[in-house]
């Protein structure tokens, strides 16, 4: 059974007196006790899809469509019922971790404050809580370490701090957007290990959003590749890192091939303007399959093995090539 | 002095040592070394790779190079003449010299102003042209980066990052430096337009009489291209060095290969390779003298190595390595 079933998703912002198409019509489903990849460039709507999810948007969004978070509609349910779904059903890792924590009160009492809120424990009981956790994702000196701010923490820790805060209620689903980002290899590695840990005992679902490929291969059983606010191509890891469906996947593989030729290979031009929803496919003006029919016309998705989508015109020719 | 001599460098750093002390919780004062003699070398039109995780010392060595900061200890030559911590006076002429690309483009550029007036603010340091010619500069410089003049009116906010990386590049071009330190000049961008300022560049190297350039990364992946000796340096000093080919294809220190695995798609064991569970940063450059620094990470740690400072030694010609099990790990 799929945890998460997202139907039609469509998200635009106003922004003075324009339309910025968000996402543009997303299907996908997440199925209980996965490890899913969101990959795509930035601005692919990755972080978009997950805010959505919890409707974490700015009053100049409108979100349309269906999120169904275990047969229940999360777009249209009220407020309080939504924030007891937010944090305990589905807690999220932010993005640059030093940002994502109050500066102004001490790492453990964010934590605490986490527990209180869900689960009615009282102030000391949530304390202790929340030094046991910071503990559980490796903070030496715990006790010590949750009495201090957030600018005494390095980055590591601070993504750890976010990671703690995140299994304290212990949830069904877990989404962590680039967990890894601005970390040196040798502390993503950690954080990585660290996420798949806690998702391995809480028994939970992950979403890991991201763009580097090296990570979704050791992760992700399941992944599903963004472009321009659009689905472009879901499946298994191995299936779609070894036989890509669609050319936006195999043109992002070929950045973090390694290879001995002299020059390095990127993905020319850039993301379009998400102002106007484009006619035809969005990656056409970057592709180097593009044909007439590429500008034309949207690729629907295509079932090229079982489990294997992709939205292209020419997605069987791609995955046999 | 004959320092442009055929092979000799244009920039030397010896011994560099610098120290940074923090308050630590109560009155106790903690020194951290962010740099402990580090020593290398830089020739004309070469490019240089330095690379090593957040807190090794990578950006420290760049800003004592550009006078930013002041060594502890040890010397930079350049062409054969001392520059640390010269007086702004003596500093000024050599500034021009001696450019950095930053890692951020958008908070490296004035948002105020449009790409050809950055520009132009950076050739106020070429006081040989006048203003027609700047202007034509400026239009050559955003040749030279595949940007094209149309970019010179836009602001920093109407570019993408790649776009303003080149921008970036191309300002500290523009007082024809003779030295380029680009401090993770591709960290910020997406893997998929990293291509676009390594092989840019890749054609910069291509030109006569260019810069050399130092690359600064954590990521290997990035330097396979562009760099032609590479130095490994970890919580302030170097542990490995030597030509792009020995590097990747025969790297000799655990770290090196550690770091090579962790920029490796698709391999399940290179968790093991990064080492300890604990916090891996600068806590680890305090730790107690008289052994490797990278004991605690280490996989192939014997007793020894608690025992001994480890030395940079040479094992092969041009390459020199920190570990006195290089031989052994093949």
């Amino acid at each position: 059974m799929s945890l998460l079933q997202i139907e039609g998703l469509q998200l635009q912002f106003r922004v003075d007196r324009e339309t910025v198409y968000a996402l543009r019509g997303v299907d996908l489903s997440v199925g209980a006790g996965t490890r899913t990849a969101i990959v795509g460039e930035s601005g692919s709507g990755k972080t978009a899809l997950t805010l959505s999810l919890l409707r974490l948007l700015p009053p100049n969004a409108q979100v349309k469509g269906s999120v169904r978070f275990l047969g229940r509609e999360l777009l249209t349910l009220d407020e309080a019922a939504l924030r007891q779904v937010r944090g305990a059903q589905i807690a999220m890792i932010f993005q640059h971790a030093q940002a994502a924590l109050n500066p102004l009160l001490p790492v453990g009492r964010q934590i605490a404050d986490v527990c209180r809120q869900h689960s009615g424990m009282g102030r000391a009981e949530a304390w202790e809580r929340a030094v046991e956790v910071l503990a559980a994702t490796g903070i030496q000196q715990a006790a010590a370490r949750a009495r201090d701010y957030p600018h005494q923490y390095s980055g590591g820790m601070a993504q750890r701090a976010l990671i703690a805060m995140a299994l304290v209620c212990e949830p069904q689903l877990l989404i962590a957007d680039e967990p890894t980002s601005g970390l040196d290899v040798a502390v993503q590695q950690q954080v990585l290990a660290l996420v798949e840990q806690v998702v391995a005992r809480l028994d939970a679902t992950l979403l890991l959003i991201t763009h580097d490929l090296a990570v979704v291969a050791d992760t992700c059983d399941q992944i599903i590749v963004m472009y321009a606010g659009e689905v472009m191509e879901t499946g298994a890891t191995a299936q779609v890192l070894e036989r890509p469906a669609n050319p936006y996947t195999a043109a992002l593989l070929a950045c973090f091939e390694q290879t001995d030729e002299a020059r390095m290979p990127f993905i020319p031009g850039r993301t379009p303007d998400m102002r106007q929803a484009p006619t035809g496919c969005s990656f056409a003006g970057r592709c180097a399959m593009t044909r007439d029919i590429c500008h034309q016309q949207r690729p629907q998705a295509v079932e090229v093995a079982p489990g294997h989508f992709s939205a292209c015109h020419f997605a069987q020719e791609v995955a046999d090539a | 002095m004959n320092a442009e001599a055929a092979g000799e460098a244009l920039l030397r750093i010896e011994g560099a040592t610098k120290r940074f002390s923090l308050r630590q919780r109560g009155w106790r004062r903690q020194q951290v070394v962010a740099l402990d003699g580090v020593s290398m070398t830089l020739r004309r039109g070469e490019t240089v790779g330095l690379v090593g995780e957040s807190g090794s010392g990578k950006s420290t060595l760049g800003r004592c190079v550009l006078n930013l900061l002041r060594l502890d200890g040890g010397r930079i030559i350049y062409r054969g003449r001392e520059i640390q911590a010269l007086p702004e006076r003596e500093w000024r002429p050599l500034r021009r010299r001696l450019q950095m690309v930053f890692q951020n483009p958008v908070s490296s550029f004035n948002p105020m102003m449009t790409i050809e007036e950055a520009l132009l603010d950076a050739l106020r340091q070429v006081p040989e042209l006048d203003h027609a010619q700047r202007r034509q500069r400026v239009g050559d410089l955003l040749e030279q980066v595949q940007l094209g003049a149309r970019f010179a009116v836009l602001y920093p906010y109407e570019m993408s990052g790649g776009q303003l990386q080149r921008a970036a590049i191309a300002r500290a071009l523009a007082p024809q430096p003779d030295f380029i330190f680009l401090d993770e000049p591709t960290a910020n961008l997406d893997m998929s337009i990293r291509g676009q300022i390594i092989n840019l560049l890749l054609d910069l190297q291509q030109r006569e009489g260019g810069p050399g350039f130092v690359f600064v990364t954590h990521d290997l992946r990035v330097l396979r291209y562009v760099a032609e000796r590479i130095y490994v340096i970890t919580q302030g000093h170097i542990v490995e060095s030597g030509s792009r080919d020995q590097i990747f294809h025969a790297p000799r220190h655990p770290w090196t290969r550690a770091l090579l695995e962790a920029s490796s798609i698709g391999r399940r064991d290179r968790r093991q390779a990064s080492g300890s569970d604990g916090e891996a940063d600068i806590s680890l450059a305090t730790s107690p003298e008289g052994g490797c620094r990278l004991l605690a990470r280490c996989p192939h740690a014997r007793e020894r190595c608690a025992r001994e400072t480890q030395v940079l030694r040479e094992i092969e010609p041009g390459q020199q390595v920190r570990c006195w099990r290089a031989e052994e790990l093949d």
